[in-house]
């Protein structure tokens, strides 16, 4: 194991980072203004990737573009679950179990109806660039990473833009930090709601296409990246949005570099395991997770 | 009348803000001492503090000459110590007569012979008002008997000390003056009630005495008449003499 | 009227009964002989039942939601089908699952009930997929390619059944004392409001370390049972994250937190698998998908609640609502300072 290896190794999990960031920002939105876990992500990143497939086959449209049209159809998408299910189950400071059932249902009904159309075959998507690399230095990136390590990013930048810089996403920021006194200024929670939960669907999807990018998937696919989600928002601190990139950043580092220590047959118990350790003992210096713990007795 | 209760240096901190700075204060056995002060002053959090829902930063707690500082609530009902809630937790889905029975089968400090629990869960409802309403769902009780039943619940743990937290709170005047001559009656059946309260009136009426707490800091402590007349109480905190001296009387029920 | 919980109410001595009844029922039906498949039918839905009830004691009960109690089916499965393959008898082998699960409860439960609700439950699809990929690797039990239990057959069909009838009659009866206990009383505080349930005295780490290994045990005993019936188990079935998901979704359909709910969403499950999973194995969860949203959107109280309100809505509304319990859980409850 030479230092180029391991500098490939790092590039590799500073890539994988990227996606993964966006592919958790959609949990943490929902979370930071719902107080909801969305157990429906991995729903929805499947149909983002099958979306990614759908568009490229049918209408010949290369995937990495089918993944920016991935936002608006997703927001959508966000938009009517909200409009017809989520918002009739309760919400309080932190998750209710109707909301994490109903959405838990909710992932059921949209795994097998990917069953139904697309069977359970195992899919990729392939491009020109699936194959090609490029090096320099002695590091090989695959040129498809790169890329969809740039959208992610761009992504990350217009949402940092849009939060910031929009009358929406102040509403958004203001909920997130304090649901009550955001209320008591005034803003209209239901609709921010609606719309937060739209953004975040809309992200989960583009991540979902993205990915497509890199895995082969099935109906199943989801699963593992919303456990790998659940672990980041929860290192993150559960609601800050910069947070999640420093959870991404970790969770990427100890996927890539347990390949050096970890039996590959054990290699996928590593983000459950983290998932448990995170939420058990990383509380990321949010008041919720030290309050969880006062408890104790 | 010797000390129950006595707290020294308490203080808590939650991120960087002090919610409650160095307290020090003593109850005496059989009085009502009430804690005032304006929204955000740190009442709630002495007091979830003292009943043991919130770990002190730093600071003594002693009941009896027991250090109970950072005791979890179950253990801290076992001695003696319950609270009832500002804005009412009742198990909503369960009926009035088992919110009670919770409280007197898992609080108490002895268990009470079999065949008398149900009679003593009567004695409690009647006492507080809510006789009748035991098969009651407690999510269906209106706010004035979710107080009630706040208070019931607390009594059933066969309490030394009773944490009162705004009790009256968003309860009309005859509703108040009978819950404050329950406590009345308590205080005389010998429980030791610590009160916190916004209505001025309630407390200046029923407290034997009263601590002010500003900014997590106590003002000053003592009788409602020293406290009344106390110019730095008036000065930093009430800002205007006439809100302390409308102290009308309010009608009490026989 | 206040009646004291637990006291002999004229409805539970008729629930006595009709339980009595089945249960008499139920042991003579290998006599009157029906065909093998009816049996089969009969005693995975008394497996199912077990599981089902044994969910609600933490689910439905106490509020806590677990999305991982196949790993007490499957530990039970394993621990009796190592224990038949090394020679103990089979009654007993299945006691030792049903021990052997109760213990991994509490492992897992000392960390993770730290955790409130919401955040245990998450935290159980880790704890799930984890201890799975685990057994997959495991060289004692086989590893992924599962555990072949090598004195199968000693049981006739009517005694795997008989067994099946047994675990599902021992869940109903621990799950009818513990909902009329003391100990159920608290469990029901826990679930409604844990912080004012801790003021008045009760543990609610401890309740639910409890009644988590309570449950535990009752699943791995039906693992135990459903391992010496099948005589093959495997990793990716007893301990899948679908094994728990089904054992979530039964009690949840049927009507959480009450006695009878469990036992229609498990054999509601049963015949509904039956009936599918030949012919479109992926429609079933499908189904229960959309019936767990609508539950969650309509009927909180699952089937059970659905016939309660069928039911008062025939007789004319009079009573006061006895399963209010769970309906009123799932009002908004606010935040609360």
């Amino acid at each position: 194991m030479g230092l180029d290896d391991l500098l490939n190794l790092f590039v590799a999990a500073i890539l994988l980072a990227g996606i993964y960031t966006t592919m958790s920002i959609g949990m943490t939105v929902i979370y930071g203004v719902m107080k909801m876990v969305n157990l429906a992500h991995a729903g929805f990143m499947m149909l983002g990737a099958y979306f990614a497939l759908e568009m490229s086959e049918r209408l010949h449209i290369d995937p990495l573009v089918s993944s920016v049209l991935a936002v608006p159809v997703f927001f959508l998408l966000g938009v009517a679950t909200h409009r017809s299910m989520v918002r009739f189950v309760p919400v309080a400071d932190e998750p209710t179990l109707p909301s994490l059932l109903l959405l838990f249902g909710l992932w059921l009904v949209l795994q097998n109806v990917g069953y139904g159309v697309w069977g359970a075959d195992d899919r990729s998507i392939f491009s020109a660039l699936t194959m090609a690399t490029f090096q320099f230095k002695g590091i090989v990136v695959p040129v498809i990473r790169l890329i969809v390590f740039g959208i992610a990013l761009l992504s990350l930048v217009a949402l940092h833009l849009f939060l910031h810089h929009t009358w929406f996403g102040r509403s958004v920021r203001a909920l997130t930090q304090n649901r009550e006194a955001g209320q008591l200024a005034g803003i209209d929670t239901g609709r921010t709601a609606m719309l937060t939960f739209g953004l975040g669907i809309a992200f989960t999807g583009l991540a979902g296409a993205l990915l497509a990018n890199l895995y082969s998937f099935t109906p199943e696919f989801g699963s593992s990246f919303m456990l790998r989600s659940f672990v980041i928002t929860v290192l993150g601190g559960l609601e800050s949005f910069s947070g999640v990139a420093i959870g991404a950043v970790i969770v990427a580092l100890i996927e890539t570099f347990s390949i050096l220590v970890v039996p590959a047959s054990y290699q996928h118990a590593i983000s459950f395991i983290l998932l448990v350790v995170a939420l058990l003992v990383l509380p990321g210096g949010i008041e919720g997770l030290l309050q969880r713990w006062r408890r104790l007795g | 009348m010797t000390d129950l209760l006595s707290v020294e240096g308490l203080t808590r901190h939650f991120g960087g803000i002090a919610a409650v700075v160095n307290l020090h204060f003593r109850v005496k056995e059989g009085e009502i001492f009430g804690i005032i002060g304006p929204n955000g002053a740190g009442k709630t959090t002495a007091f979830s503090m003292i009943a043991g829902s919130l770990v002190p930063t730093v600071g003594s707690i002693r009941f009896r000459d027991r250090e109970i500082g950072g005791w979890p609530s179950q253990r801290v009902v076992h001695l003696g110590i319950c609270r009832t809630h500002q804005i009412p937790r009742p198990f909503t889905g369960m009926t009035v007569y088992e919110n009670v029975e919770v409280g007197m089968r898992y609080g108490g400090r002895r268990t009470p012979p079999r065949g008398s629990i149900a009679d003593e869960i009567e004695r409690i409802l009647e006492f507080t008002g809510l006789s009748g309403w035991g098969a009651r769902p407690a999510g269906s009780l209106p706010t004035g008997n979710r107080k009630r039943l706040e208070l019931a619940r607390a009594l059933a743990t066969d309490p030394v000390v009773l944490l009162c937290d705004e009790i009256c709170g968003g309860l009309n005047p005859t509703e108040t003056a009978d819950i404050l001559s329950l406590l009345r009656r308590l205080r005389d059946g010998g429980i030791t009630i610590l009160y916190i309260e916004h209505d001025m009136r309630a407390v200046m009426r029923t407290c034997d005495r009263i601590m002010v707490l500003n900014y997590g800091e106590k003002l000053a402590e003592g009788t409602p008449e020293e406290i009344q007349d106390d110019e730095g109480v008036i000065e930093a905190y009430l800002g205007r003499r006439s809100w302390m001296g409308r102290a009308e009387p309010i009608e009490e029920r026989p | 009227m206040t009646a004291a919980p637990g006291s002999r109410t004229p409805t539970s001595r008729t629930a006595y009964a009709v339980a009595a009844l089945a249960l008499l029922a139920f042991l003579a039906v290998p006599l009157v002989g029906i065909t093998n498949n009816a049996i089969r039918l009969l005693l995975t839905t008394f497996l199912w039942v077990t599981t089902s009830l044994a969910w609600n004691l933490l689910g439905g009960v106490t509020g806590q939601v677990s999305f991982g109690f196949a790993v007490f089916y499957g530990l039970g499965a394993y621990t009796a089908g190592l224990s038949i393959n090394g020679g103990v008898n089979p009654y007993a082998a299945i006691a030792a699952g049903g021990a052997v699960a109760a213990f991994g409860s509490l492992l897992i439960g000392l960390p993770t009930f730290r955790l409130r609700g919401p955040y245990f439950a998450i935290a159980t699809i880790g704890v799930n997929e984890a201890v799975r990929i685990v057994m997959s690797n495991l060289e004692i039990t086989g590893g992924a390619s599962g555990l072949r239990l090598l004195q199968a057959g000693r049981f006739s069909q009517a005694e795997h059944y008989y067994a099946a009838l047994g675990v599902a009659a021992l869940a109903f009866l621990v799950s009818w004392r513990v909902m009329h206990s003391t100990f159920g009383l608290a469990l029901r505080a826990i679930r409604e409001d844990q912080d004012a349930a801790a003021d008045v005295g009760v543990h609610p780490f401890r309740c639910k370390l409890a009644v988590h290994a309570l449950a535990a045990c009752l699943t791995g005993l039906a693992g135990g049972v459903f391992a010496h019936y099948s005589a093959y188990i495997h990793p990716d079935g007893v301990f899948a994250f679908a094994t728990s998901t089904s054992i979530l979704l039964m009690p949840v359909i049927g009507g959480l937190g009450t006695l009878s709910g469990p036992v229609i969403g498990a054999a509601v499950y049963s015949i509904v698998q039956e009936e599918m999973v030949v012919n479109f194995p992926q429609f079933h969860l499908l189904l229960y998908g959309a019936l767990l949203i609508l539950i969650m959107l309509f009927e909180p109280g699952g089937l059970a609640g659905l016939w309660r309100r069928l039911a008062r809505r025939l007789r004319g509304r009079n009573a006061a609502d006895p399963g209010a319990g769970i309906a009123a859980q799932q009002q908004p409850t606010g935040g609360g300072s």
